[in-house]
């Protein structure tokens, strides 16, 4: 029995679906049971897509404790806003969707404070390539202290395409622009990126 | 290429100096636990919305009885509306309401020249229905003194 089958007699039998049938389901299904009135649907989502939603959150914040907070803003969103997902995309981009706009307004109220990875506290010293280790570590720092300072969608647009390897396409139906707007934003944001990391160094 | 970059390389460099940045450090285990765990706890209170039609068929059920009455209303008018009779219900105030008006005045003075055919034209004539429906509306005695003004009018002896 398929586990959109067993979700749907569940429903009909008035008994839950088991916690494993739902792990098997697909995201349209779990939608289904959810809006249907399994909230235990809804936490196979969340286990589902914690990870990405983290890691894009985190991207853009760049520490742990917001990108916990925000991950967390962005299921609970996703809760009471999943009864107007009409399936015209996939579970993930919309949820992207939803992360991208929680985290551009975070940003837009307060500067995240970036987690400062001290390289000499990570790095064994006595291994042969540790200075180069070291070098690689603060580049990294810079890098992502520069793309901090890039405007917000393009630095949306950056995270989306090089961190999660979304098309033009996603990324424009997750920032709700065009193409050719997210492509412009794209060149920008490198463009943006090779001045702040000149100036830095 | 844009103008920052002067060759490609130079453009795939920075690309891959910033897929090697974005490395997210991998949380405890324990951490996805405690993140469900939170998100549950946070939306325990909130009820499941249903779906999307679901949430808006009060509104529409509204509407469509809002429609359903009016148009009730409506249909269940008489065919001769006395649109008209309404305000010639109460004739005499209508005529003393128009002798005294400084609107109508103005279009005594303004229009003694306008031909009968324009002002038709113009839709400014009522129609023939409409008189007839005031007339129907008149009381008897109404009726009695508006044959007397015609009469009168057309040199008639009673």
């Amino acid at each position: 029995m398929s586990a959109a089958v067993a979700i749907w007699a569940s429903r009909v039998t008035d008994l839950p679906a088991g916690i494993e049938t739902l792990r098997a389901a697909d995201d349209r299904a779990l939608i289904q049971a959810f809006l249907a009135g399994h909230r235990d649907a809804f936490d196979v989502i969340v286990e589902r897509h914690r990870r990405q939603v983290y890691q894009l959150c985190y991207r853009f914040l760049g520490n742990h404790e917001d990108a916990s907070d925000l991950t967390q803003d962005v299921f609970v969103r996703a809760f009471k806003g999943l009864h107007s997902f009409k399936g015209d995309s996939a579970l993930g981009t919309w949820l992207y969707r939803v992360g991208v706009n929680v985290c551009l307004n975070r940003v837009a109220l307060k500067t995240p404070k970036l987690e400062t990875i001290e390289p000499e506290l990570h790095v064994d010293q006595r291994t042969p390539d540790a200075h180069e280790l070291v070098a690689r570590g603060e580049r990294a720092v810079a890098v992502r202290r520069a793309i901090a300072k890039l405007p917000p969608k393009q630095r949306a647009t950056l995270v989306l395409r090089i961190y999660q390897e979304m098309s033009h396409e996603e990324i424009a139906t997750v920032l709700g622009s065009s193409v050719g707007a997210v492509k412009a934003n794209f060149f920008h944001a490198l463009g943006n990126l090779k001045r702040i990391l000149q100036q830095a160094s | 290429m844009t103008n920052d970059f002067d060759n490609l390389d130079e453009f795939k460099d920075l690309i891959d100096e910033v897929k090697s940045a974005g490395e997210v450090p991998e949380p405890s285990p324990l951490f996805w636990h405690h993140l469900s765990a939170r998100v549950r706890e946070a939306v325990a209170a909130e009820p499941i919305p249903g779906p999307w039609w679901m949430m808006y068929w009060r509104p529409v059920l509204a509407a469509v009885g809002t429609v359903a009455v009016v148009g009730i209303i409506v249909w269940s008018q008489p065919a001769h509306a006395p649109a008209l009779a309404v305000a010639v219900n109460g004739s005499n105030e209508l005529i003393a309401d128009v002798e005294v008006s400084e609107m109508w005045r103005l279009i005594e003075v303004a229009s003694p020249n306008v031909p009968l055919e324009s002002a038709a034209e113009a839709g400014l004539m009522p129609t023939s229905y409409a008189t007839d429906q005031a007339i129907a509306a008149l009381s008897p005695a109404d009726r009695e003194k508006l044959v007397r003004l015609l009469r009168k009018e057309m040199g008639v002896s009673e």
